[in-house]
């Protein structure tokens, strides 16, 4: 990591740079095509099972063969937190907010922010993915399906 | 790992210690220290050490704040840009699907803390001591919900170290030897691709202490009823309950009611975190679990000294991987 002056500078520079998709070779096509508002997952072609995130390999049999295939969007809550302290200054103006990990029917579970009413959640709440923006930058979140 | 670390050549410069013929910096977070006493162990049985100093030392709360600290890694961009960038967040992640998973309220959270701030108020180490009680647990605010601040360890500046050395050695020191009869570490299936990737975790009410329970016991050839008291590894309140079960301590979903019960107060079943935890004596990455372990074993344990100290269980770890000791008072 790069050393900048002192530990509490170091912190600061390290919270400003992972804020945005510091994306790379293996998971840039995720972020491009959800740009393009499209939600796509990896699936492998020898055993045939989707996973996430985007990697070279296959966590389920190894094989470094496999293809975005687009997903639908839906799925149930599998658990979720409500933010209230801002541990990342960024957020310091949209606290409180959820975050919930979705269970999509393609098989993979995802993270994204909730959008709905945070009394409203629930676990295995039916919801959809949706694609919002942040300083130009697509992200997901998600509403009640 | 965080650039928070004081590296096994610096601290031998410090000390001015003579040539290691052994040396490891294990890049690991709060699933190392069980597993750093395990490598010391497997050093000194081969020969290759004679004795271990086995440490974590760390300026963490004037220093890089771990809690809030982002670091490099490939699953970062699915995380940091939603707002889902701290330690807290992801435990309590954790925490909210064991709670849907056994039927565990806050309360049973609630359970956790207020245990162990028991235990803390007569620990002098401890830097929360105040009594705490279930009306002021709930009323406290929120953190990340499920979490309020009474989840959640406190950052400190410190150290703490064990020094691990062969039994005939030990035999001729001042304290009562606390022998390694037992270890386990594992990185199941699913572990990701770094310590903040658990999407392909397959239920996260569980953790790594699940997975390596039954070679840890084969290991001491004990069983989970053998065992005194323990010392669970506890960040955030839920990796209490996680560890307990975990290690068969107690049945699946059980653990919050036996705390409620008592039973791992002083007078309890098995007392657990003994010193307050991590929750009330700071975040020295569970190193200060394994030293908690080692005192009361010893005998050394202060004002909380349990009558009954001969075998303890000790964990290090909330998430996918982990480590495991059992530890036994010599000749006992
Ligand atoms: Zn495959």
């Amino acid at each position: 990591m790069t050393e900048v002056g002192t530990v509490q500078e170091t912190t600061e520079q390290l919270q400003k740079v992972y804020v945005e998709p510091e994306t790379d070779l293996d998971t840039r096509w995720w972020f491009e095509a959800l740009e393009q508002d499209r939600l796509e997952i990896p699936r492998c072609n020898a055993c045939g099972r989707t996973f996430f995130p985007p990697q070279p390999d296959c966590p389920h049999c190894g094989a470094q063969d496999w293809r975005p295939i687009p997903a639908g969007g839906r799925g149930r809550i599998y658990s979720w937190v409500v933010c209230y302290l801002p541990f990342d200054p960024r957020f310091a103006e949209e606290v409180p907010y959820a975050i919930l990990a979705v269970e999509l029917e393609e098989g993979v579970r995802l993270f994204g922010r909730w959008k709905g009413d945070l009394d409203a959640i629930r676990a295995d709440l039916r919801v959809q993915a949706l694609v919002y923006r942040v300083d130009g930058h697509a992200l997901l979140g998600w509403e009640a399906a | 790992m965080f650039g928070d670390s004081a590296t096994a050549q610096g601290v031998s410069a410090g000390l001015g210690s003579p040539e290691l013929s052994f040396a490891a910096d294990l890049s690991f977070g709060g699933q190392a220290p069980c597993y750093a006493v395990t490598v010391a162990a497997m050093a000194v049985e081969t020969g290759m050490a004679k004795n271990v100093l086995v440490y974590r030392a760390l300026n963490g709360r004037s220093g890089i704040r771990i809690g809030s600290t982002g670091f490099r890694s490939p699953t970062a961009p699915f995380r940091y840009p939603i707002g889902f960038s701290a330690y807290p967040q992801y435990i309590a992640m954790w925490g909210r699907r064991y709670m849907i998973e056994t039927g565990t309220g806050y309360e049973g959270l609630g359970q956790v803390a207020i245990a162990q701030r028991k235990y803390a108020q007569t620990n002098p180490r401890a830097v929360r001591r105040n009594p705490l009680t279930m009306e002021d647990y709930l009323r406290a605010q929120f953190v990340v919900d499920p979490f309020r601040s009474h989840d959640c360890t406190s950052e400190v500046d410190g150290a703490c170290a064990v020094l691990v050395t062969s039994l005939d050695r030990a035999r001729d020191l001042q304290h009562t030897p606390a022998v390694i009869e037992g270890a386990a570490w594992s990185t199941p299936t699913g572990s990701g691709l770094d310590i903040a990737d658990f999407f392909n975790w397959e239920d996260w009410s569980v953790n790594s202490h699940t997975y390596h329970r039954d070679r840890l016991w084969q290991s001491a050839q004990m069983k989970p009823e053998d065992v005194d008291f323990a010392e669970i590894y506890d960040c955030f309140s839920p990796v209490v309950l996680m560890g307990l079960e975990g290690l068969g301590l107690v049945g699946r979903g059980e653990a919050a009611d036996f705390i409620a019960a008592g039973e791992t107060g002083p007078n309890g079943k098995l007392p657990t975190n003994t010193h307050g935890g991590l929750l009330c004596e700071g975040y020295l990455h569970g190193m200060n679990t394994v030293a908690e372990a080692v005192l009361q074993v010893q005998g050394r344990g202060g004002e909380n000294q349990l009558e009954k100290h001969d075998r303890c269980a000790v964990t290090s770890g909330a998430l996918m991987d982990g480590s495991a000791l059992v530890l036994q008072r010599d000749a006992a």
